[in-house]
C-alpha cells in the first residue's frame, strides 16, 4: 500500500468516494469501511491511527448528527453520517500511506490541463509545498506565543495569543518569498 | 593592492526610499575584493545594500550593476550569478528533504532528473552534509539547515555570494563550521563573498569592510580601521 503509485491511490479514493456518495446505501458504506480496515491491516497500519480521526472530529460529527436528527428521520441521518465517515476513513488511509510531497505531485498532474488556460500547475504545486512546510512552523510559533502570553500572565487574553502568531506568520511568509525569489524559483 | 575577484559590483547615484523614508544612499561604490564585510547597527541599511546587489531590492533612483549587468533590467541573470543566504535557515527551505531542495534550485539549469540528482548530491557532499540528503528538513538543527541553504545556493555555481547575517541564529560551533565552509568553497571556486554581520571577528577577516549607519557608508577600507571606527561610534 505504501509503495503503490500515489496517482492510482488518489484515483481509487475518488472512485470509492463517488461510489459511496452515489449509492446512498449504509450497506455499501459498511462494506467500504470493512474494505478500508482490511487494506489498513494488510498495509500494517494500526486501526487506531484510522480511528483517531473520530476523536479529532467528534465535535463536527456530533453537530452533524444533531442537525440530521432535527431535520431528518434517524434512518436518513444514519445513512448520511455513515457516508461521511466512510469517505473520511478512506481519505485518512490515503494520507497515512502516502508522503505529502507525492500528493503534491499528483495534484500537479491533475492540474496539468490548466496549462492550456495559461495557469502554471508548478506554481500551485509550489504553493502547496510551502503550505505543507509552514504547518510545523506555525504549530511551533503557536506554542511559543502561548508560552510568551503565559509568561506575561496573559494566557486568557485572545489578542496576546493570536497577534504575535499572525505577525510571525506574515514575517515567515515574506522571508520564504524573498528566499525563493533570490533562488529564482517560481514553480515546483 | 588587494587581490581582486573577477567580478565587479558598481553602485551609481543610488537612493532607496520606503515611502519618504531614506533607507540607503550611495553615490559611488565599486566592489571588487574577494572578501568584503559589511557592519553597522541594526536598521542601518546593511540588508538593503546586500539585497540591492542581487536585485531583491530595486533602487528608487540610480543604478546597481554586477559585471556590467543592471540588477533591474537583468534581474534573473544577476540573481543566478549572485547567490543569497539569509539569517533564518527555516524560511529558506521549502522541500521535505535537503536533496529535493537542492534539486529544486537546479530545476532550471539541469533538465535531466538523474543529472540533477547527482549534481545535488555533489553539492551536499562538498559541504560535508551528504548524510543529511534524505533526512526530513524540518528535523535538522538550525546549523544543518543553514548548511543546506548554502548548498541550495552554491549548487548554481554563483560568482558572488551574499550572506546576510548568516550565523546570527547559530551556536558557536555551527557558526564556525558555516564560515569555514564558506571560506573553503569561496577560495576553491573563486567566489566573491559579501557578508553582513555583527560578528566583528568574522568581519575582521575580510579584505575590505564597509560601515553602514543611518543609510550611508560612513567608513570604508581596511577592516581593522573600520571596526575601530565602529567601536568608537558605538561607545555608550
Amino acid at each position: 500500500m505504501h509503495r503503490a503509485p500515489s496517482g492510482v491511490k488518489v484515483l481509487v479514493l475518488a472512485l470509492v468516494t463517488a461510489a459511496v456518495l452515489i449509492a446512498r446505501d449504509p450497506l455499501v458504506s459498511a462494506g467500504v469501511v470493512v474494505l478500508v480496515f482490511c487494506t489498513a491491516l494488510v498495509a500494517r497500519i494500526p486501526l487506531l491511527m484510522l480511528l483517531v480521526l473520530l476523536r479529532r472530529l467528534w465535535l463536527v460529527l456530533a453537530v452533524l448528527a444533531i442537525l440530521q436528527l432535527i431535520l431528518n428521520d434517524p434512518a436518513t441521518g444514519t445513512e448520511v453520517l455513515s457516508r461521511i465517515l466512510t469517505c473520511l476513513m478512506a481519505a485518512q488511509l490515503l494520507l497515512l500511506t502516502t508522503a505529502p510531497v507525492e500528493l503534491v505531485g499528483v495534484l500537479r498532474r491533475i492540474l496539468a490541463p490548466l496549462r492550456l488556460l495559461g495557469i502554471r500547475p508548478g506554481r500551485i504545486a509550489l504553493a502547496a509545498l510551502i503550505m505543507l512546510r509552514s504547518i510545523p512552523y506555525l504549530a511551533d510559533s503557536f506554542h511559543l506565543g502561548a508560552q510568551q502570553a503565559r509568561a506575561r500572565g496573559l494566557e486568557r487574553d485572545l489578542r496576546a495569543r493570536t497577534v504575535p502568531l499572525l505577525l510571525g506568520a506574515v514575517d515567515h511568509a515574506r522571508n520564504t518569498g524573498r528566499a525563493l525569489n533570490a533562488r529564482g524559483i517560481d514553480e515546483a | 593592492m588587494m587581490p581582486s575577484a573577477s567580478v565587479e559590483i558598481a553602485f551609481r547615484d543610488v537612493r532607496v526610499l520606503a515611502g519618504t523614508r531614506l533607507l540607503l544612499s550611495i553615490a559611488q561604490l565599486q566592489l571588487t575584493q574577494r572578501r568584503i564585510s559589511v557592519i553597522g547597527p541594526n536598521g542601518g541599511g546593511k540588508s538593503t545594500l546586500l539585497q540591492l546587489v542581487n536585485g531583491l531590492v530595486e533602487p528608487t533612483e540610480g543604478y546597481v550593476s554586477v559585471d556590467g549587468q543592471d540588477t533591474v533590467d537583468h534581474g534573473r541573470a544577476v540573481r543566478q550569478q549572485a547567490g543569497f543566504v539569509f539569517s533564518n535557515p527555516a524560511a529558506q527551505l521549502v522541500m521535505p528533504t535537503p536533496l529535493e531542495d537542492v534539486e529544486l534550485s537546479l530545476r532550471r539549469t539541469l533538465r535531466e532528473t538523474s543529472q540533477r540528482r547527482s549534481a545535488a548530491m555533489r553539492s551536499l557532499d562538498e559541504l560535508g552534509i551528504a548524510e543529511l540528503a534524505e533526512r526530513s528538513s524540518q528535523e535538522l538543527s538550525s546549523g544543518q539547515q543553514q548548511l543546506v541553504a548554502l548548498a541550495t545556493v552554491l549548487a548554481l555555481k554563483p560568482s558572488v555570494l551574499l550572506l546576510d547575517e548568516p550565523t546570527t541564529l547559530l551556536d558557536l560551533v555551527n557558526a564556525q563550521r558555516f564560515t569555514q565552509q564558506v571560506e573553503k568553497l569561496a577560495q576553491l571556486h573563486g567566489i566573491m563573498t559579501i557578508t553582513a554581520t555583527h560578528d566583528l571577528d568574522l568581519a575582521a577577516q575580510a579584505e575590505r569592510t564597509l560601515l553602514i549607519h543611518d543609510g550611508e557608508v560612513v567608513a570604508d577600507g581596511d577592516p581593522e580601521a573600520v571596526i575601530t571606527t565602529y567601536r568608537r561610534r558605538s561607545a555608550v
